[in-house]
């Protein structure tokens, strides 16, 4: 059963790829600066952050627009993937209703060109990252390890969400607020060691903390992340894929009749 | 190997309802139990009303949904279009979008490269394929979609025809694409509403009803079914007696015999016309009231009309079905014509009436409009099939009858075109206006019966057609609706009116076939008929007598109930064509070969008294003998009917004493004629006692007209010497429309006497031989009334051999071609008073022809000479007098024209 879904989607593997191009195309069909937005765009909320960070609010952090910038960039593609990959099915519904394909395909493309989005910013990210911090090249392994989990526990959440979504509709109406929530739990613009302890549970619960720990550990300050964030970073994939998988496998087959 | 297969296959939505703000969820099964195969290279096609679960199917074969329960087995490629959308991105171009569904199908770069080609040119977008498809209109969208979709090289291939929209010309090319595939094998499976495609394209089809397979056979078998089951169910019952049942469907009736439906297309069903606009009784909204078993009331309502149909069917004891069907309207309603029709398979190879029958012809595939198989416009009570062979399904013999004959009403037997491809019985009517719902209120639309399996068929039908008719020997008369038709051992004399009356009432013409008639046979040799007509206070009575093996009395009477005004009345009596020739006492000739688009008086006679006849070359008819008399004013008239009649017609007119005649209320003889049949009476025109001859010359008068022969020879053509009179529009000749008699004739002289029928003159004609090859003719004329005349001519009208026209001595010149686009004024060449004569020769050529020679005498100052071609459907050259001065002629003696006609060789 397992073997046969996989063979499936994996005969399929050259459709998700064109299909993951094609949405990235059509992201920057109609404008002009094209794929240059995939690298403006962070590097505008970073300096939008630094101005109200270190201008106004005055951090007490050293160099924060890259602090910041280390944290806000993943939380970019995971967020955009999320909630474009929530709305995935219900928005390629007319492809679903024309082609007998294995339905993750997707959701699977969905996070896959927001995946390839986000490698392009790393191309002017990443150089500016090892101009402060040169020693970041021996660490770039590390980096590449938690691009991958990274990525596998956005398919998972996506997986559920995008067929969660098509039953429940609510999802996708507070999609926009729950991110926005969660952006702010999560120690982007702050460390864990800034949170009270009393309310650090949360940043412990919380599965996105050692993602951009690990992150800022790599790229800011070019060490390698402690053991319970490498854990974490490997736990909480897993569990994403697994359930994501579960629950997609579940609701599949009643899919169509509900769209 | 099967390609596709479904076991018991039940598919659920649940359906989210939202009443008053309250949501509910309910399961909606939109496939109960569902089970078939398809095999590979097989088309079906899948039928049934919308939510009957066909669009389920199809998303299931694609692999969609999943069946709830039971299971379903797919072991092929499956394509289609089966929603619009069609799974384009709206950002990307044509050309991109065909990669990415190409890829979305499974298929890799080198794979769609290969096949790009074909499908631009099939979609035919142009410079469009390089734009976003969010730019394309409808139709363009639908063309890519489609194009993809066949060309993916699928196993399968579904198709729901309500996608394929666009232009007439892509669907034609959609649709040929699709037999092409058919033909390389592929799979089809077709969803449709179009039962003609699917006849053609697939060879089973399923037909399906609120998820649940109704039938799974073979198309033709299938159709039917569903004709007779869509539909809203409020407008469907059902009656059944024996092997009879009869489905009555939203204003079609629909008839079973032992399980074989006899009316494929449309069953028994209403059209009728208002204004411009046919409407058909499945075009109203229909309410079923069953009664029983065997009867039941639909009502159905136009409601753009204010009108609602109620039919009344029942099956009788003799397991017939009544159908009695009424329309009633709230507002004025002029209905114009009106049909009730039964269409029925083809199976049907022989139809009938009581009067004959005949084998339908096979409907060709390029057969496009409907054919008749019976003269139309005459009514028959009875109308009916059969299919005697014993091939194929057993159908029953059908009998569509309307006892009652409605007024203006007649029936037919169609061969519909080949789209239809059905037999038609048909009561039809013209609603005239008396019969129009005209205040609103009631009007029977139809009544009459349908039987099936009729016993004694062929007794029933002679049982029927004795009732009016007469046999004794060879001789046949059967009366149908105000025309009587005449046969001889089974073979037919008369034909299209047969024998028929027409009376002209202030300025309108009834014909006896618009009468109602009551036919009564009083015995064996004699009927009786009244005809009336709606509009007028008059009877028409008809009394046919067979007075032996060979003739008849035909005598026609009229009862006149308050005063009314008789303008003119005749008795027509229409032979076949295969008569050639007509004789009277006097005279006869030939009919021309051809029919033209007038009536053509060309035979030109007015037979004052005694007999008129025809005869035939073939012995299958025999010569005909119409005896008449003056006693009662009738007089004769022979000629040629127009071209859609195609018949030699006998017209005996009543002439009244004064022109119009008042009559009042009485009883009034009006015909009396004796036909006998088998006598000819060929006339010898030498032993007759009108000729005139002398000297190689010989003069023929002929009620109103004058032949001349040379050497044994007619230099004259058609009409001769004759006058005529213009008279308010119309021409009045004296061959055509006087009665003759002779005066007075010795060796070299003859006078006559001839009175217009519709003019208030008598001319006297005085013909003398003169020495020397001459004629000498003198007209007089008396008017008795005050008469207006435009013109007044005296023609000599001569053989179109004559090529050459002369005036005076030495004035030549050549007769031009004729015309055709000459009407009243023939081609004239030459008018003029100062030449002494006017003359044709034969020209150089001809030296057998004589010359002739045409001198005026006595030359009144109106009066000139001419000289004219006649049209080109007359053919002749003619010298004239004539006086064009515009007179009103007061009572008196007037001479008219005098002169003499010379005819010999070199006079000149």
């Amino acid at each position: 059963m397992l073997s046969i879904k996989i063979s499936n989607i994996y005969a399929y593997r050259h459709t998700i790829w064109d299909t993951a191009i094609k949405q990235l195309n059509s992201r920057y069909a109609g404008s002009i600066m094209g794929i240059w937005l995939a690298i403006v765009n962070p590097l505008l909320i970073m300096l939008a952050v630094t101005f109200v960070f270190q201008v106004i609010f005055k951090v007490a952090i050293q160099r924060f627009f890259l602090f910041a910038l280390a944290g806000i960039f993943p939380w970019l593609f995971f967020s955009n993937a999320l909630f474009e990959g929530a709305f995935s099915i219900l928005g390629q519904r007319s492809v679903l209703h024309q082609f007998s394909i294995p339905r993750e395909i997707i959701p699977l493309s969905s996070v896959l060109s927001n995946f390839l989005n986000f490698l392009i910013g790393w191309c002017i990210v990443l150089p500016l990252f090892i101009i402060f911090n040169p020693g970041l090249i021996l660490l770039i392994p590390l980096l590449v390890i938690v691009l991958l989990l990274n990525l596998i526990f956005t398919i998972g959440l996506v997986l559920s969400l995008s067929v969660l979504n098509v039953f429940f509709r609510d999802i996708g109406h507070i999609m926009g607020v729950l991110l926005m929530f969660w952006f702010w739990i999560t120690p982007v613009f702050y460390t864990v060691d800034m949170v009270p302890a009393g309310f650090r549970w949360i940043s412990y619960l919380n599965p996105m903390t050692p993602y951009i720990t690990y992150y800022r550990e790599v790229l800011f300050n070019a060490a390698i992340p402690s053991l319970p964030v490498f854990l974490g970073v490997f736990l909480w994939a897993l569990v994403s894929l697994i359930s994501g998988i579960l629950i997609f496998w579940r609701l599949e087959p009643t899919l169509l009749k509900r769209m | 190997m099967d390609f596709i297969e479904l076991k018991n296959v039940w598919e659920m939505y649940r359906i989210k309802f939202i009443t008053d703000g309250k949501v509910s969820w309910d399961n909606f099964w939109a496939l109960k139990d569902v089970s078939f195969k398809v095999k590979k290279g097989e088309a079906i096609g899948i039928i049934g009303e919308n939510g009957a679960g066909k669009s389920t199917i199809l998303k299931l074969i694609a692999g969609m949904i999943r069946p709830d329960r039971g299971e379903l087995n797919l072991r092929a490629k499956v394509s289609g279009l089966l929603e619009l959308g069609a799974g384009f991105q709206p950002e990307l171009t044509g050309r991109e979008n065909i990669y990415l569904s190409g890829s979305l199908f499974g298929l890799t770069q080198a794979q769609i490269d290969k096949k790009y080609d074909e499908i631009e040119k099939f979609a035919s977008l142009g410079k469009f394929i390089n734009a976003p498809v969010k730019c394309y209109s409808q139709g363009m969208f639908v063309r890519l979609a489609f194009s993809i979709a066949i060309h993916m090289d699928p196993d399968v291939l579904l198709i729901d025809d309500i996608l394929m929209v666009g232009d007439e010309y892509y669907q034609g090319r959609c649709i040929k694409k699709i037999f092409q595939l058919k033909e390389q094998g592929k799979t089809i499976v077709f969803v449709t509403h179009d039962m003609n495609m699917l006849r053609r394209l697939c060879k089973r089809t399923i037909m399906l009803k609120e998820g649940r397979i109704v039938k799974d056979g073979l198309t033709e078998d299938v159709i039917p079914l569903y004709s007779q089951m869509v539909g809203a169910k409020e407008g469907v019952g059902s009656l059944m007696k024996g092997d009879l049942t009869a489905v009555f469907n939203n204003g079609r009736l629909f008839l079973n015999w032992k399980d074989v439906l006899l009316t494929p297309h449309s069953g028994v069903h209403t059209s009728f016309r208002i204004g411009e606009r046919w409407r058909d009784s499945s075009q109203a909204y229909w309410e079923v009231e069953k009664e029983s078993d065997e009867s039941l009331t639909a009502t159905g309502t136009f409601y753009q009309l204010g009108l609602t149909q109620t039919w009344r069917l029942q099956i009788t004891k003799d397991g017939k079905i009544r159908c009695d069907i009424e329309i009633d309207s709230k507002d004025p309603i002029e209905i114009e014509e009106r049909c009730t029709s039964i269409m029925l398979t083809d199976a049907y190879t022989e139809w009938f009436t009581p009067m004959e029958k005949g084998s339908f012809p096979q409907i060709c595939e390029d057969a496009n409009s409907w054919q008749q198989m019976i003269e139309a416009n005459i009514f028959r009570r009875c109308i009916g099939v059969r299919s005697p062979g014993t091939s194929g399904k057993k159908m029953p013999s059908l009998l569509f009858e309307q006892p009652e004959r409605p007024p203006s009403g007649y029936s037919q037997i169609l061969n519909t075109d080949y789209y239809t491809n059905s037999r038609v019985l048909q009561y039809k009517s013209l609603g005239a206006g008396n019969y129009s719902v005209s205040h609103g209120g009631h009007l029977l639309y139809f009544s009459g019966e349908i039987s099936f399996d009729t016993p004694d068929l062929d007794k029933y039908l002679k049982s029927l057609e004795d009732e009016t008719s007469l046999s004794c020997g060879s001789l046949r008369l059967i009366l149908r609706e105000g025309r009587m038709a005449l046969s001889w051992g089974g073979t037919d004399l008369t034909k299209d009116q047969h024998m028929s009356t027409s009376v002209c009432i202030n300025g309108n013409w009834y014909h006896s076939s618009s009468a109602r008639w009551n036919i009564k046979k009083l015995s064996e040799d004699l009927l009786v008929a009244e005809g009336f007509w709606h509009e007028l206070s008059v009877v028409q009575i008809w009394t046919v007598e067979l007075t032996g093996k060979d003739s008849f009395i035909w005598k026609i009477g009229m009862r006149v109930d308050k005063d009314i005004h008789i303008q003119q009345q005749h008795m027509e009596l229409m032979f076949t064509p295969s008569y050639d020739r007509w004789f009277s006492d006097y005279d006869t000739g030939g009919f021309p070969l051809q029919f033209l688009e007038l009536e053509q008086d060309s035979v030109q006679r007015c037979i004052p008294d005694g007999i008129v006849g025809l005869q035939g070359k073939e012995e299958r008819y025999p010569a005909l003998n119409v005896g008449f008399s003056d006693k009662i004013g009738n007089f004769a008239k022979v000629f040629n009917s127009d071209f859609y009649s195609k018949a030699r017609v006998v017209r005996i007119d009543k002439v009244e004493k004064e022109a119009d005649a008042t009559l009042s209320p009485g009883k009034y003889r009006c015909f009396e004629t004796e036909v006998s049949i088998g006598k000819a009476r060929p006339v010898d025109i030498g032993s007759q006692a009108n000729i005139l001859e002398a000297d190689g010359i010989k003069f023929a008068f002929d009620a109103g007209s004058g032949r001349i022969y040379w050497k044994g020879e007619e230099q004259t053509k058609r009409l001769g010497l004759y006058s005529s009179l213009r008279s308010g529009g119309r021409w009045h000749t004296s061959a055509s429309s006087a009665i003759w008699k002779l005066e007075n004739k010795d060796a070299s002289a003859i006078s006559a006497i001839g009175r217009w029928r519709y003019l208030p003159l008598t001319q006297y004609w005085q013909i003398r031989l003169l020495p020397e090859g001459s004629i000498g003719f003198k007209v007089d004329m008396q008017v008795d009334d005050e008469i207006e005349i435009d013109r007044l001519q005296m023609s000599l009208m001569l053989s179109e051999r004559y090529l050459q026209w002369f005036r005076g001595k030495d004035d030549k010149g050549e007769f031009p071609p004729f015309r055709g686009d000459v009407d009243d004024d023939w081609d004239c060449i030459w008018s003029g008073r100062d030449k002494v004569c006017i003359g044709v020769t034969g020209g150089d050529g001809d030296g057998h022809l004589p010359q002739v020679l045409f001198n005026p005498e006595g030359l009144d100052e109106d009066w000139s000479l001419t000289i004219v071609n006649s049209d080109i459907y007359h053919r002749g050259r003619v010298l004239q007098l004539c006086n064009t001065k515009k007179a009103l002629l007061k009572p008196g003696q007037y001479a008219y024209a005098q002169g003499k006609i010379t005819v010999g060789n070199l006079l000149w």
